[in-house]
C-alpha cells in the first residue's frame, strides 16, 4: 500500500514543481516588462517616432494648432524612471534566485527520498513478526514497579485500610511517573490503569482489582476493614509475581548491558 | 388559581443498589428483546429516566426511536402515550382542554396526552413554538395549567422526543433554551450488520409486528430507582470535576455559549444514576466522562463562523474532556 502511493507523491511534487517555476518565471518577465515600460517592451529600438494618430488640423480661426512633441515627455519620463530600473532589475534576480534555491531544495528532498524508498521500501513501518510484541517504555516500568514491591506493600501495611489502599495506588501511580509514564491530568484511573496494562502487559485481573478498591476508598464513604485491605494486598502480590514472571528474563538482559556499558 | 394537587403518590421507599442495578439490567434486557443491539445508548436513555429527566432521541428515520420508547413504558410499566408533533398541533392538544357535558350541565377537563407516565412526542421539532413550549413547560413544572386551573401530571412523569436530523424544511429547531430542558440527547446509529440480520430474523420468529415485552417493574418501582439515585455518593472533589467540566465548555475557543449551571447539575445528576445503573453507590469521574456528551453537547452553541466546520458540541466535549483535570489519588 505505501509503495504503491510512492508514484503518486513523486508525480504530485514535480507538478509542484512545475506551477512553481512557471509562475516564477511569469513573475520576472511581469517585473522586467514592467520596469521599461511598453514601448521598449514591444521594440527596443524606440519606436517613438511612430504615431498610431495622425495630426490633424483644426479648421477654426484660430488656425493649425500647435501639437506639442512627445519626445521631451519620453525622455523626462526616462530621467525620472532613471532608478526603478536597477531596483526592479535587483527585485527580479532575488526573487529568481528565491526560486531557484527553493526549487533546488524540493528536488534534493524528491531524490533523497525516492533514494531512502529504493535502499529500503519498507522503511518507517515496523518490521513485522509473529509474535507479540512490546512498547517502549516497558522495561523500565516493569522494573520500577519490581524495585519498589516491598515499600509499596508496606505502604498498603499502614494507616487504616482506606488511606493504605489509596497511597498505595498513588505510590503505584509515582512509580510509572518516575519513569516518565505519568498520569495525565485528563485521565481517570480506569484510563491510566489500561495504558499501564499495555505498557508493561500486567495481569489484567489484578490490576482491575487494585484500581476497582482504590475508586471504592477514594470516592465511596463506605467503611472498609481489613479484608478491604488484605484484597488489596493479594492483588498487589499476584500484580508483582505476574511482572516478575513476564519481566524475568529482559530485566536480566538489561541488566547486563548495563554491566558492559559500564 | 387552583393550587396543584399534590402528587397522589407518597414519597417512596429507596430500593437498595443491588435491586434497583438488577432491575435496572432487567428492563434493559427486556427492552433489547425489541430494540436489538444498541446497549450503550439504551442505558443512557435508561439512566436519563432514572435521574428523573427526559431524553431526546435525534437519529434518522427507522433506527428505533419511537419502538425503543414505547418498549421502556412497557418494562417499566408506564401509562404511555404518543402525541404525534405535526404543525397543527395546538397546546390544548397536549393539556387537554374543558368540554361541556349536557348532562351534567357543567363543564369537565378532559386530559390531554401530556397525562401520561411516558409521553412520546414524536418529531418534536415539526410543531411550532406555541406548542413547543407548552410541552417543554410541563417538562419543567411537571404540571399543566388550562383555563387557569392547575392539574399536576403523574409522577413519574418522562417524556422521551424523537427529532430528525435531517429535512429541515417545515420544521422549527428547538431553541438553546429549550433543548436545556433535556437531560439527555441521545443517538441511536446504524446496527452492525449482524444486528440488522437479527432484526429481520425476529420479526419473522415473531409472525407479527407488534412486540408485547414483560413489565419489570411499576411506576412505584421505578420511584422507587429513582430516590435510590438519590441516595447515591458524589464526593466533593467529583462534584468540583462536574463544574469544571461545564465551566470549561464556556471558555472553549469555539463556543458560542457555553453548558449553564443547569449543565452542570444535570451532569451529577446523570452521573449518579449511570453509577446505580453499573452497580454502585458512589460516583467516579469515569462515570461523569461516560455521560459527559449525551449530558452536555445540546446546551452547547458554536460560533457562527464555525457552522461549516467540524466542530460540533460533541468535539468541543471530547476535547473539555481531554483537557480538565480529573480527581487527583490523594486529594481525600
Amino acid at each position: 500500500m505505501a509503495d504503491a502511493r510512492q508514484p503518486r507523491s513523486g508525480s504530485s511534487a514535480l507538478a509542484v514543481l512545475g506551477v512553481l517555476a512557471v509562475t516564477g518565471l511569469l513573475l520576472v518577465l511581469g517585473t522586467w516588462a514592467a520596469s521599461i515600460g511598453p514601448d521598449d517592451v514591444a521594440d527596443d529600438q524606440g519606436s517613438a517616432d511612430v504615431s498610431l494618430s495622425r495630426n490633424t488640423d483644426a479648421n477654426t480661426a484660430t488656425g493649425p494648432r500647435a501639437v506639442p512633441d512627445p519626445q521631451p515627455r519620453r525622455s523626462q519620463e526616462r530621467e525620472s524612471s532613471g532608478w526603478v530600473q536597477p531596483l526592479a532589475t535587483v527585485l527580479s534576480g532575488a526573487l529568481a534566485l528565491l526560486v531557484v534555491l527553493y526549487v533546488g531544495r524540493r528536488v534534493v528532498a524528491v531524490v533523497r527520498r525516492v533514494a531512502g524508498v529504493r535502499r529500503n521500501p519498507r522503511q518507517g513501518t515496523p518490521p513485522e513478526v509473529d509474535f507479540d510484541t512490546l512498547p517502549q517504555h516497558s522495561p523500565a516500568v516493569a522494573q520500577a514497579i519490581l524495585e519498589d514491591a516491598s515499600d509499596q506493600r508496606g505502604t498498603l501495611a499502614e494507616g487504616t485500610p482506606r488511606h493504605a489502599i489509596v497511597a498505595c495506588w498513588h505510590r503505584f501511580e509515582s512509580q510509572a511517573a518516575g519513569v516518565g509514564v505519568a498520569r495525565l491530568p485528563h485521565e481517570t484511573s480506569s484510563e491510566f490503569t489500561l495504558r499501564l496494562l499495555d505498557l508493561v502487559a500486567a495481569d489484567r485481573h489484578s490490576v482491575s482489582r487494585l484500581a476497582a478498591l482504590y475508586r471504592e476508598a477514594r470516592f465511596s464513604d463506605h467503611e472498609l476493614d481489613e479484608q478491604a485491605r488484605d484484597q488489596a494486598r493479594a492483588a498487589l502480590d499476584d500484580l508483582h509475581a505476574d511482572l516478575a514472571q513476564r519481566w524475568a528474563a529482559r530485566l536480566v538482559d538489561r541488566a547486563g548491558d548495563r554491566d558492559r556499558v559500564r | 388559581m387552583t393550587q396543584p394537587t399534590p402528587a397522589s403518590t407518597p414519597m417512596s421507599t429507596p430500593m437498595s443498589t443491588e435491586d434497583a442495578t438488577a432491575t435496572a439490567s432487567r428492563v434493559l434486557d427486556q427492552v433489547q428483546q425489541a430494540v436489538v443491539g444498541k446497549r450503550e445508548p439504551l442505558v443512557l436513555v435508561l439512566t436519563a429516566l432514572l435521574a428523573k429527566g427526559h431524553v431526546l432521541i435525534e437519529d434518522f428515520p427507522g433506527l428505533g426511536k419511537t419502538l425503543a420508547a414505547r418498549s421502556f413504558a412497557q418494562a417499566l410499566g408506564l401509562d404511555f402515550s404518543r402525541a404525534q408533533f405535526t404543525p397543527d398541533l395546538l397546546p390544548s392538544d397536549l393539556t387537554g382542554s374543558f368540554l361541556y357535558d349536557q348532562r351534567r350541565g357543567e363543564f369537565e377537563f378532559r386530559q390531554g396526552p401530556l397525562f401520561a407516565g411516558l409521553l412520546l412526542a414524536d418529531e418534536i421539532n415539526r410543531t411550532p413554538p406555541k406548542t413547543q413550549s407548552a410541552l417543554l413547560e410541563a417538562m419543567q413544572e411537571r404540571q399543566v395549567t388550562v383555563e387557569g386551573e392547575t392539574f399536576a401530571l403523574p409522577d413519574p412523569f418522562h417524556v422521551v422526543a424523537t427529532a430528525n436530523p435531517i429535512e429541515y424544511e417545515g420544521t422549527y429547531p428547538l431553541p438553546e433554551a429549550q433543548l436545556d430542558r433535556f437531560l439527555m440527547r441521545v443517538g441511536f446509529g446504524y446496527p452492525s450488520l449482524q444486528e440488522e440480520y437479527d432484526v429481520l430474523a425476529r420479526r419473522m420468529d415473531r409472525g407479527r409486528e407488534e412486540i408485547v415485552l414483560d413489565q419489570v417493574t411499576d411506576a412505584a418501582g421505578l420511584r422507587s430507582m429513582q430516590e435510590a439515585v438519590e441516595t447515591v455518593r458524589v464526593d466533593p472533589s467529583v462534584a468540583r470535576y462536574c463544574v469544571d467540566v461545564a465551566v470549561a465548555t464556556r471558555e472553549h475557543r469555539e463556543v458560542l455559549t457555553g453548558a449553564s449551571p443547569r449543565g452542570s447539575l444535570g451532569l451529577v445528576l446523570a452521573a449518579r444514576a449511570f453509577a446505580l445503573v453499573r452497580g454502585r453507590d458512589y460516583v467516579i469521574p469515569e462515570d461523569v466522562k461516560a455521560i459527559a456528551r449525551p449530558v452536555l453537547a445540546h446546551r452547547i452553541t458554536i460560533k457562527p463562523e464555525l457552522w461549516m466546520s467540524a466542530s460540533s458540541g460533541n468535539s468541543v466535549v471530547g476535547d473539555v474532556l481531554d483537557r480538565v483535570a480529573t480527581p487527583s489519588a490523594l486529594e481525600r
